[in-house]
């Protein structure tokens, strides 16, 4: 089921929002680079957590921990 | 059989983690619980075709099939509690992760208690 997507998904997120928050830095816009960086952070959350609870709900019916 | 691509995956994860690392560690914790969750599901099917065959060789009596549930259940809270504080100790809360592998041990405890009366009962029943 491939799964690697999600892996590129995640550091893709991470990646950009480091980027812009250094470019805003640059800039002198700290506050929007602070902004850049919770954005990224929320995304990530977003996303890893919906596959996280798919994996776990497997993983749970595997081993009958329900 | 699918050793490569799991391999291929771990190096390719471990590498944007800690590229990720430098900058923003929560998005490499976030990384780093992803990558396990996803080499594990790869091989959930095997674990899935392991635990039917020994079900099926343990499917005599109705005793026999609710000891081998609780040895799974057993495994799984042990793998889970395992999981989640070696991402906790990644992450260097060692803390957090000394107190979920308390919670596991309690958890596995409260499982298998129930067979440990029964195995308990059969021996005194010997005993008499």
């Amino acid at each position: 089921m491939g799964g690697i997507d999600i892996i590129f998904k995640v550091a893709g997120i991470g990646i950009i929002s480091i980027v812009i928050s250094l470019i805003f830095e640059q800039v002198g816009r700290k506050d929007f680079a602070w902004a850049a960086t919770v954005i990224g952070a929320v995304l990530v959350f977003g996303v890893a957590l919906l596959r996280f609870k798919e994996l776990l709900d497997e993983i749970l019916t595997v081993f009958r921990l329900w | 059989m699918e050793m490569g691509s799991l391999l291929a995956i771990a190096i390719i994860a471990t590498v944007l983690t800690v590229l990720v690392r430098s900058h923003r560690p929560e998005i490499a914790i976030w990384l780093s619980v992803v990558t396990g969750l996803i080499i594990v599901g790869r091989i959930l099917p095997l674990i899935n075709f392991i635990v039917r065959t020994l079900a099926d060789i343990t499917s005599g009596t109705r005793a026999e099939s609710v000891y081998f549930t609780t040895v799974l259940k057993v495994i799984g809270i042990a793998y889970l509690a395992g999981f989640g504080a070696e991402v906790c100790r990644d992450a260097g809360e060692r803390a957090t992760a000394g107190k979920l592998e308390l919670a596991g041990k309690v958890i596995i405890l409260m499982t298998a208690l129930p067979v440990l009366i029964a195995v308990l009962e059969t021996v005194a029943r010997f005993a008499k």
